[in-house]
């Protein structure tokens, strides 16, 4: 348990308190059960892989284009 | 004589060309966001978890507040860097009592303002609260949003690794429409949603510029709320989009996150989405005067003057007086050479046929959950007759035979003067379909707007219905109409999926 759940059994004394910032980079506090580092990355990963699935997915419309495209010149021109 | 004849013919020409110019805009911008893996901003991310002061504007909000409130203490997100400031616009109803519970509920995380003059609008409101959350040094990132909408858990430290980078002045995430049971109508806006939020804010990430923060998800880091002004603009109806302008114009970075998901209780109406569209449309067009200075001009430190950005802008602003003109000179064309007119057209629908099977069919791959509930609405989306002419225009031998059997069914014989007359409506329709999507607006109040309702949208289209709202706000600008918060009802019919 970290100490934000010990400043709330403690009725809030968060609100005067004096707070360090959090940096970039440094593992989350416990509460709110964020994830941990290892954690963080793979997210990046995964965003950044369903990205890249987008361009996969836009060449799959663009080659739907191209099949409707030629069956209408070669079919029904 | 024959030479000014031709001229006219070749402006008319270039007039119904104009009407390929969003289409191309619109495929350009969908081409973009194949590019999102390349160009965005995960390679400067950082677990990051600044102290956030969450505001949120209230207006007789009692039905939602306090859900909200609670789904809010459940984001994974350190509780002792989370604020909630509820900024209750002198509501009438059981706000007050609803929020003051929830204070007493979260100590010290949840903070009950009252104005106890309201109804000044939307923008009076945060500023009202942006001022008490500025006053003291705790804030490091305030999140506006709006009193109904549901943070998926993950969604708000998904927009703090952002600010991680101090380039970065503001975040947002994506907005999905998330009314349950839903209808008709909040699925198209749906599908809507995947393509002027999931697409058109993932190609805007990779120019480098982005129209507009969602209203009910905007993420600013101190810095950058100061940089602004420590408050937001209230002389337009689009204080997001101005916020979003002068973030970018102080040299401040705008970044969507896709994968920050954010759930909004959307119209179930024609005369509610009217309103709220109306607003916005109104808020477009007093932000693109407001901003006069910086379209198609190089600016340091920003592209909101880019070539790429006012394309995108402009394309949309202007799409249903670019329908109005490419229809018109169809029309004309028609009645001075008939051949003519016919080519054109079936350039301009040729265009509007790669159009539609490319952005439909990436749009739903884009969003597959979403595109699986709202799939008939993505066919549907320029409307039966709309979608029928494109269909003549990929496949006209058929349709025409088709067309044939239908006049010979019902009882009349498929002249040359019949199929003259199909033609010259199909030109016409490419404005009166606006028409036709208002018509449903009109019917909507009326004992059979049940039925005839949807069945405007669904022949007219929803596309042309966005076109229809447009249309009246530039009517209403015109006409310096008067320029009031018209809030979008909410009940609390919106949820996240389990």
């Amino acid at each position: 348990m970290g100490q934000d759940r010990e400043d709330r059994q403690g009725g809030g004394a968060r609100m005067t308190g004096h707070h360090e910032p959090a940096r970039p980079g440094e593992p989350a506090p416990a509460p709110g059960q964020p994830p941990v580092a290892t954690s963080f990355d793979e997210e990046i990963r995964s965003a950044v892989s369903y990205e890249r699935g987008l361009a996969v997915k836009c060449l799959l419309a663009l080659a739907l284009v191209a099949v409707i495209l030629a069956l209408r010149v070669y079919f029904f021109g | 004589m024959t030479a000014l004849l031709l001229a006219i013919k070749w402006v008319l020409v270039a007039f119904v060309m104009i009407g390929a110019v969003p289409l191309l805009v619109a495929n350009y911008q969908f081409l973009l966001v194949a590019l999102h893996f390349r160009w965005q901003h995960y390679g400067k991310c950082r677990a990051y978890f600044p102290r956030t002061a969450i505001l949120i504007p209230a207006w007789n909000e009692h039905a939602v507040i306090g859900a909200s409130i609670d789904r809010l203490m459940k984001l994974e997100y350190p509780l002792d860097r989370l604020r909630i400031y509820v900024v209750d616009d002198a509501s009438t109803d059981a706000t007050p009592q609803v929020v003051q519970a929830k204070a007493a509920q979260y100590p010290g995380c949840v903070v009950h303002l009252r104005r106890e003059k309201g109804g000044e609008g939307k923008a009076a409101t945060l500023n009202h609260g942006l001022g008490i959350i500025l006053a003291d040094d705790w804030m490091q990132a305030v999140l506006i949003m709006d009193a109904d909408v549901i943070y998926e858990a993950d969604s708000l430290r998904m927009m703090t690794r952002h600010l991680a980078d101090p380039r970065v002045g503001s975040v947002t995430a994506y907005i999905k429409e998330g009314s349950r049971p839903g209808n008709y109508l909040t699925r198209f806006i749906g599908y809507e949603y995947i393509t002027a939020q999931a697409a058109a804010r993932r190609s805007q990430d990779v120019l480098g510029v982005i129209a507009c923060l969602a209203g009910g998800a905007q993420l600013h880091s101190r810095a950058n709320i100061e940089a602004v002004g420590g408050r937001v603009d209230t002389t337009t109806l689009a204080e997001d989009t101005v916020t979003t302008f002068r973030t970018q114009i102080e040299g401040r970075s705008v970044i969507f996150e896709p994968h920050a998901t954010v759930w909004a209780e959307e119209p179930g109406s024609i005369v509610g989405l009217w309103k709220q569209r109306l607003r916005w449309a109104r808020g477009n067009v007093q932000v693109t005067r407001m901003f006069k200075h910086l379209w198609f001009r190089h600016q340091r430190g920003n592209r909101l003057g880019s070539i790429s950005f006012g394309l995108l802008w402009f394309c949309l602003l202007l799409l249903p007086a670019i329908m109005v003109l490419a229809s018109a000179s169809l029309v004309t064309l028609y009645f001075i050479d008939f051949q003519l007119a016919w080519t054109a057209f079936h350039v301009l629908w040729l265009t509007n046929v790669i159009t539609y099977i490319f952005i439909t069919s990436f749009a739903l791959m884009i969003d597959p959950d979403v595109g699986r509930r709202t799939w008939r609405q993505a066919l549907m989306f320029p409307g039966l007759v709309n979608v029928l002419i494109l269909l003549a225009a990929i496949l006209p031998a058929p349709m025409y035979w088709i067309s044939v059997e239908i006049i010979k069914a019902v009882g009349l014989s498929p002249t040359h003067g019949w199929v003259r007359g199909i033609e010259l409506f199909t030109y016409v329709w490419l404005a009166a379909c606006m028409g036709v999507a208002y018509l449903g607006k009109l019917a909507e109040p009326r004992w059979s707007g049940r039925v005839l309702s949807p069945l405007f949208v669904y022949v007219g289209g929803y596309g042309p219905l966005l076109c229809a709202i447009t249309t009246a706000a530039y009517w209403k600008e015109f006409r310096h109409a008067e320029q009031k918060w018209d809030k979008t009802e909410k009940t609390g019919k919106v949820a996240a999926p389990a």
